[in-house]
């Protein structure tokens, strides 16, 4: 059996016979093989001692169990580390931040506890994972939509708490920004309601935000202040028809007029879906055939702006092009539409194309055949499958982690920003996956995302992360910052965070150690650390 | 959502009904997991002949992409939510990566697992892990028959109901005509409930 650091293996064991008392034997899990499955399948330290591991799993049922399981846990100080469906690949899956931390599984809390078609909301435990909302939606024919990352599999509170995002309308795509409410437990066992929900009785937890005083929500995302066991979210009512439309500009500098009328689409919620600009001359466009061989010959040489910018408008192939996509009933749509393709129409030898056209309700067979399901809110797990094994690629890698820093909306900062990681990858040798494009997904800011892939070689992993922090470092040099990163990463990107010493990272300190006095819950997640493991953290 | 002891409890109960006698239950490869489901990538040619032979078998076969999200929401799901369902496949790894990490909600786990990989020179590598019985008579098959995936397809029909002792071989063979189209690595599986040999 397993044990977490510092703690006798008697007392461990006695924690574990209390738990068994509050979920019963069946829901607590110390087997290797049961542990298993708690671990990261995208660890950046596969199979190196570092590799964050469970000491066991404990899986309550009721928030009435996750309040008796942290009062167990103060007893014993053991270090607890909730997840919901740990899903959170790319960014730690199921594993404990701490090693040796014991998982609170909260997957069988999976009870959709409210749907208010009328108002457009909903109240969900830890477990409901978007699929799960989408057909309870599809089964009941209720008019919302959900808005979901991609992959569709994880859970609502787990994404938004992480700070996750989706791909319909600003309001909901931003999936932190789109909750109202929550149940927190904290680590002593006291509960706690947030918002209108503070209020007994009251009428409107979903649907305003803010209650009366101190809004503490935030305290409760990317943190370790408490565990959330309820969680209300604002959705989106099914719109009568969606339009989608690209925008294609062919002269390197008409990057910045693009971003600037985005950024008054964006502003104005005239077009507040996520998308992405991206460069089909330069690395093709998403989900978009291999080049010609005339543009991949063009590509190897490493051509000038000028040769670019020829080839462009020789055979038609855009230096810059953005999907727009529109939301409301089929006349609003074609409205904004045209209103786009005025706007960005001020752009000398812009062109347009014509998207996808749909309207709702969609049947499961024509929903089924939608090649891009997330901007409709309907989740999949296609993403696996595009980084897949495929004639193409038959050599794919075990994940990924992604560098994804938040930079300005702006055709500047993009060419800064390309500029800087393309010349410190030159020095370094270095050669990340993926598209250098600027993704639109948090509202007013692009991140600029790169790909690190995750081997079963531990010397290529550990240059990897080496990679993975001098780039945490550089960028912030430019003033970028990580939105949210893996266990490895959480500490140097919040190392970064640094404004008079420091100054936010000791507000938390005093924080967690008032709230978590023990240092029970999640030591080190997002680089908060309970006091007796400061001196140590890695 | 039952759990992995409830499954090693069916195994027990079984056993206490008389359907697994005492001797077949010392040999447990006598005693076969029901598939539900057998899975088949029709982008690559020898899950197309391992379909084709779990087929010939009597098994249900279903062909599914790569992205398994049609087959787990309209079929396995609601499938599994009634209960536990066995299935096997022979796809790319992404598509067991997916499936594995469902099934573990279901309280099923990879039973079996193969991976075939492509290699220069017309051979392919096997490395197999799963119940011992299974993992040594599929090595003796690969090594004589360059049908890899059909034999495949003849042990995940008549895969073990009762965990056996683990094993693990890896071995080259020679490639077989359907086959010899493939590149990189495919994976065979096995996905059901755990139950122990062990009797209660």
């Amino acid at each position: 059996m397993r044990t977490p650091p510092g703690l006798a293996p008697e007392s461990f064991a006695d924690a574990l016979r209390e738990f068994e008392g509050i979920v019963g034997k069946n829901w607590v899990f110390t087997s290797d093989e049961d542990l298993h499955l708690y671990q990261d399948a995208y660890s950046p330290f596969w199979g190196e001692p570092e590799e964050r591991k469970a000491s066991a799993a404990v899986a309550p049922h009721s928030t009435e169990e996750v309040q008796a399981i942290m009062r167990v846990a103060n007893a014993h100080k053991i270090p607890i580390y909730p997840i919901s469906t740990g899903r959170n690949l790319g960014y730690g899956g199921a594993a404990p931040v701490y090693s040796g931390s014991v998982v609170l599984d909260l997957k069988r809390m999976n009870r959709i506890l409210e749907l208010n078609e009328r108002n457009a909301t909903c109240l969900v435990e830890p477990g409901v994972s978007y699929f799960d909302l989408y057909r309870h939606i599809r089964a009941n024919k209720l008019k919302l939509w959900i808005d979901c990352p991609d992959p569709g599999w994880g859970s609502l509170i787990g994404n938004a708490l992480e700070r996750g995002n989706g791909y319909t309308l600003a309001p909901y795509r931003d999936h932190w920004g789109a909750h109202a409410g929550m149940e927190v437990v904290l680590p002593d066992g006291d509960l706690v309601r947030t918002g209108m929900g503070a209020m007994p009785g009251a009428k409107t937890w979903q649907q305003f935000k803010y209650g009366y005083g101190p809004h503490l929500d935030g305290l409760f995302s990317q943190s370790n202040f408490g565990v959330v066991t309820k969680m209300g979210f604002w959705m989106m009512p099914e719109p009568e028809a969606f339009r989608s439309g690209t925008v294609m500009v062919y002269r390197y500098d008409d990057l910045f007029k693009l971003v600037d009328i985005l950024a008054y689409f964006e502003n104005l919620k005239v077009m507040s879906a996520t998308t992405r600009v991206e460069s089909p001359l330069l690395f093709g466009a998403f989900k978009a055939p291999p080049p010609s061989p005339e543009l991949a010959a063009l590509r190897a040489r490493h051509p000038s702006r000028e040769e670019y910018e020829s080839f462009a408008a020789k055979n038609d192939v855009p230096y810059w092009s953005v999907i727009l996509r529109f939301y409301g009933s089929p006349k609003v749509t074609a409205a904004h539409w045209e209103y786009a393709q005025e706007k960005f129409g001020t752009i000398a030898g812009a062109k347009f194309k014509d998207g996808d056209f749909y309207e709702f309700p969609l049947s499961d067979a024509a929903a089924n055949q939608i090649m891009d399901k997330a901007p409709l809110g309907i989740p999949s797990l296609e993403a696996f499958s595009m980084g897949g094994r495929t004639p193409t690629n038959p050599t794919p890698s075990n994940g990924h982690m992604w560098f994804s820093p938040i930079i300005p909306l702006s055709g500047e900062a993009v060419q800064e920003c390309e500029k800087v990681f393309r010349e410190a990858f030159k020095e370094w040798g270095v050669n990340p996956l993926g598209l250098p494009l600027p993704q639109l997904y948090h509202e007013r800011t692009f991140f600029q995302i790169y790909g690190f892939p995750i081997s079963h070689d531990a010397e290529t992993n550990r240059k990897n992360r080496e990679t993975f922090k001098r780039m945490i470092a550089l960028a912030a040099e430019h003033g970028w910052g990580e939105y949210r990163t893996a266990p490895a990463f959480m500490d140097a990107c919040a190392d970064t965070y640094s404004f008079n010493n420091h100054a936010l990272r000791r507000l938390q300190e005093k924080l967690k150690d008032a709230v978590d006095p023990n240092g029970i819950l999640s030591a080190g997640r997002y680089g908060i650390w309970p006091e007796h493991l400061r001196k140590t953290r890695s | 959502m039952s759990t992995r002891r409830q499954f090693i409890q069916t195994g027990a109960a079984l056993a206490a009904l008389g359907t697994i006698s005492d001797s077949i239950a010392s040999e447990p490869a006598q005693v076969h997991i029901s598939l539900y489901k057998v899975i088949v990538d029709a982008t690559f040619a020898p899950s197309l002949a391992f379909g084709e032979r779990a087929a010939w078998l009597g098994l249900a076969t279903h062909a599914s992409p790569s992205d398994v999200t049609s087959l787990w929401y309209h079929d396995l799901h609601p499938r599994w939510m009634r209960s536990a369902a066995p299935i096997a496949g022979l796809t790319s790894a992404e598509s067991l990566f997916c499936l594995e990490r469902l099934a573990w909600d279901h309280s099923m786990r990879v039973l079996f697992k193969a991976s075939h990989t492509a290699l220069p020179g017309g051979e392919i590598q096997h490395s197999l892990m799963g119940p011992e019985p299974v993992v040594e008579r599929l090595a003796a098959g690969y090594e004589r028959d360059p049908r890899w995936a059909s034999l495949t397809a003849d042990a995940v029909a008549q895969f073990p109901a009762m965990r056996g002792r683990p094993s693990q071989r890896t071995l080259r063979a020679r490639m077989g005509c359907v086959e010899a189209r493939f590149e990189g690595t495919l994976v065979s599986w096995v996905i059901g409930p755990v139950v122990e040999t062990v009797r209660t």
